[in-house]
């Protein structure tokens, strides 16, 4: 039987190593030259039986044969870290970007490159840094700055190309991941009446009308197993001498949805210290609205009218505030600006008892109809208008100006119809901006009214 | 032809744009590499030559690997300098002095050599402390090595026969040897 010999000759243990090593270091170009040089300078000298021409081949081949002599093999590693995982807008940022030699041998220089989100201010955060590394060591570069805008903006990911002998040899990139840090946005200023439409929870702040344990009194009535004895009137019972206590209405929480209009971002945003886009007033107006009512005992549920749809199901205290500040962080508009399906979003999602704030920049008919949809189901619905004041609109040619005051007139005729549908709509300004239409929509719920199911 | 405008301003913008975010660090380094590039080409081609429209030729030669170190323009350097030394010793019968021939070879090894630095540092990086020193130290070692080498390849000769021959061909030898070494690492990538 005979044995087959392999097609190709095994490799050497060294040109095996050297092949491995060369495959993540490039020559560079200044190799090349001086291979050329040398052999060039050697072939004259040899002609020309001149040896000055050997001297001045001899610090290339010197040089060259020096640093490819004692080189490394291993690509740089590269780590981004960060002091804090999440910051508030505005909040100082405190990362490290930390490359590694793992080799015997030092790297001549090692260019560091980081992609860093405009959200993120870094003072020469775009430049390359150059530094040099130890074999067996790592050296930090700091990066000091701060979030300017809400978001996940990331930091990274980091690139860093060695060099070795001399500047004959590059390495393949190293690359460290990105970070991303959770901003959150600062809430702007918000407090509102006391009116609710229907409190209709388990235990909370609001007055309602079902008779229950609570602060409001509602007359007197004979004693029934169960009332407790401090709740007797004895004046009452003392005159008709059997035993009466006082009755009350019970204090309820209520349900409050925030449903975000994210199918279109208008404006330039300039972050926490510049001109704000409708997303910016939007997710803001969202975290002081939500912040007021959960402070408050009540319950709030967000909804993204987007096409994706998301939802944050009711919910109250802190930890909801919290969710609610981590649920904001991931509002952006969608490519196309589709509307959510019927079965994701639509009055059936919201419960009859909440009162619906919709915070739109009602740049689309299809959000005015959105909110109509709510409010001829039966649902109390109040409009936040989000749309900046003083959004300049595009100029282009000789009819944009009277183009655009004609689009500013059909969308306050879209805002009086909302009016004359039942739903207020006003421009968001912080504290109070509700409190009127609040107290109109409480009226609203206690007249009878008939709502298409 | 508004278009070729165009296209023109956006280069000149772009190299206005770059000019600006220029670091002195990088910046320094390319001035070195034409200086360098200048002291070889002015050193090694003939005096005559130099003197005149030769010296305008000689400084846009130096300026052009500066301003490309990524490119073929070092290389072209080099060779215009090495080509001038020949003029020089086959033309004009020149001898080649120890402080001339180690000042020439000094220099363009160092045109190199910061070329390649020039080459794969950013215009605009920032650059780290002791970065720039130690480089230069290595190539200075290099330099000292080779002003030793000349003292046996020039001075030497003058008062030492006969074993010359074989000191030279022993020294090609080893050239010869690096030199295929080089090109053998060249040719596996």
């Amino acid at each position: 039987m005979r044995r087959l010999r392999p097609s190709t000759p095994p490799e050497s243990p060294y040109s095996r190593h050297l092949a491995h090593a060369l495959r993540r270091w490039t020559p560079t170009q200044a190799l090349g030259r001086a291979v050329l040089l040398v052999g060039l300078l050697l072939a004259g000298a040899m002609l020309l039986g001149q040896v000055d021409l050997v001297v001045i081949a001899a610090p290339f081949a010197l040089g060259a044969a020096l640093g490819i002599w004692r080189r490394p093999a291993r690509v740089p590693t590269v780590r981004v870290s960060t002091d804090a995982d999440f910051l508030g807008e505005g909040g100082k940022l405190n990362a490290v970007l930390t490359v590694g030699n793992l080799d015997e041998v030092s790297y001549d220089l090692v260019v560091l490159r980081t992609a860093i989100s405009p959200w993120l201010l870094v003072p020469h955060g775009d430049r390359p840094y150059v530094t040099s590394v130890s074999p067996g060591a790592a050296a930090d570069l700091p990066l000091r700055g701060s979030a300017i805008r809400w978001g996940r903006p990331a930091l990274g990911p980091a690139v860093a190309h060695a060099v070795a002998a001399d500047g004959l040899l590059v390495s393949d990139p190293g690359t460290g991941r990105a970070r991303r840090i959770k901003v959150y946005p600062v809430n702007d200023a918000f407090e509102a009446d006391d009116s609710m439409p229907r409190a209709a929870g388990l235990v909370g702040a609001h007055h309602s009308r079902r008779p229950g344990e609570g602060g409001e009194l509602a007359g007197v009535r004979m004693f029934g197993p169960g009332d407790r004895l401090r709740r007797i009137d004895w004046r009452v019972s003392l005159r008709t001498r059997e035993l009466y206590v006082a009755a009350t209405l019970s204090d309820r929480d209520a349900e409050v949805v925030l449903v975000l209009d994210v199918l279109h971002e208008a404006g330039r945003s300039g972050g926490i210290h510049g001109a704000r886009s409708v997303l910016d007033t939007t997710v803001r107006a969202a975290a002081g609205i939500a912040e007021h009512y959960l402070h408050r005992g009540d319950r709030v549920a967000l909804l993204e009218y987007g096409f994706r749809a998301r939802r944050l199901r009711a919910a109250s205290g802190r930890r909801q505030y919290h969710t609610v500040l981590e649920w904001l962080l991931d509002i952006d508009t969608t490519i196309g600006g589709f509307e959510p399906s019927a079965d994701a979003f639509g009055p059936h999602t919201v419960s009859s008892n909440a009162l619906v704030v919709v915070l739109s920049p009602l740049l689309d008919t299809r959000a005015a109809a959105m909110i109509a949809r709510f409010a001829r189901a039966g649902r109390f619905v109040v409009g936040i208008d989000t749309f900046p004041a003083d959004l300049p609109l595009p100029v282009r040619g000789d009819w944009a100006t009277a183009a655009g005051r004609l689009w500013k007139l059909e969308r306050e005729n879209t805002l009086g119809q909302l009016r004359e549908h039942g739903v207020p709509v006003v421009a968001w300004a912080g504290a109070g901006s509700l409190d009127e239409v609040l107290r109109q929509v409480s009226r609203m719920a206690s007249a009878p009214k008939a709502m298409a199911r | 032809m508004t278009q070729i405008l165009a296209q023109w301003r956006q280069r000149l913008d772009e190299a206005v744009g770059a000019a600006r975010r220029t670091t002195p660090g990088p910046l320094l380094v390319r001035v070195a590499v034409f200086l360098f590039g200048a002291v070889g080409l002015l050193v090694a081609w003939p005096l005559d030559l130099v003197l005149g429209p030769g010296f305008l030729v000689a400084i846009v030669l130096a300026a052009l690997p500066a301003l490309l170190p990524r490119g073929r323009m070092t290389t072209i350097a080099i060779l215009a300098a090495v080509v001038g030394w020949e003029v020089g010793a086959l033309g004009y019968g020149e001898s080649p002095t120890y402080v001339r021939v180690v000042v020439v070879a000094a220099s363009l090894y160092l045109q190199h050599n910061l070329a390649a630095l020039a080459a794969v540092l950013p215009y605009d990086a920032i650059i780290g402390p002791g970065v720039l020193l130690r480089w230069i130290a290595r190539a200075g070692a290099v330099v000292l090595l080779t002003a030793a080498l000349a003292l046996f390849a020039v001075v030497a000769p003058l008062y030492v026969s006969g074993r010359y021959l074989v000191a030279s061909l022993a020294g090609l030898a080893l050239m010869g040897v690096i030199v295929a070494y080089l090109a053998r690492l060249v040719g596996r990538r």
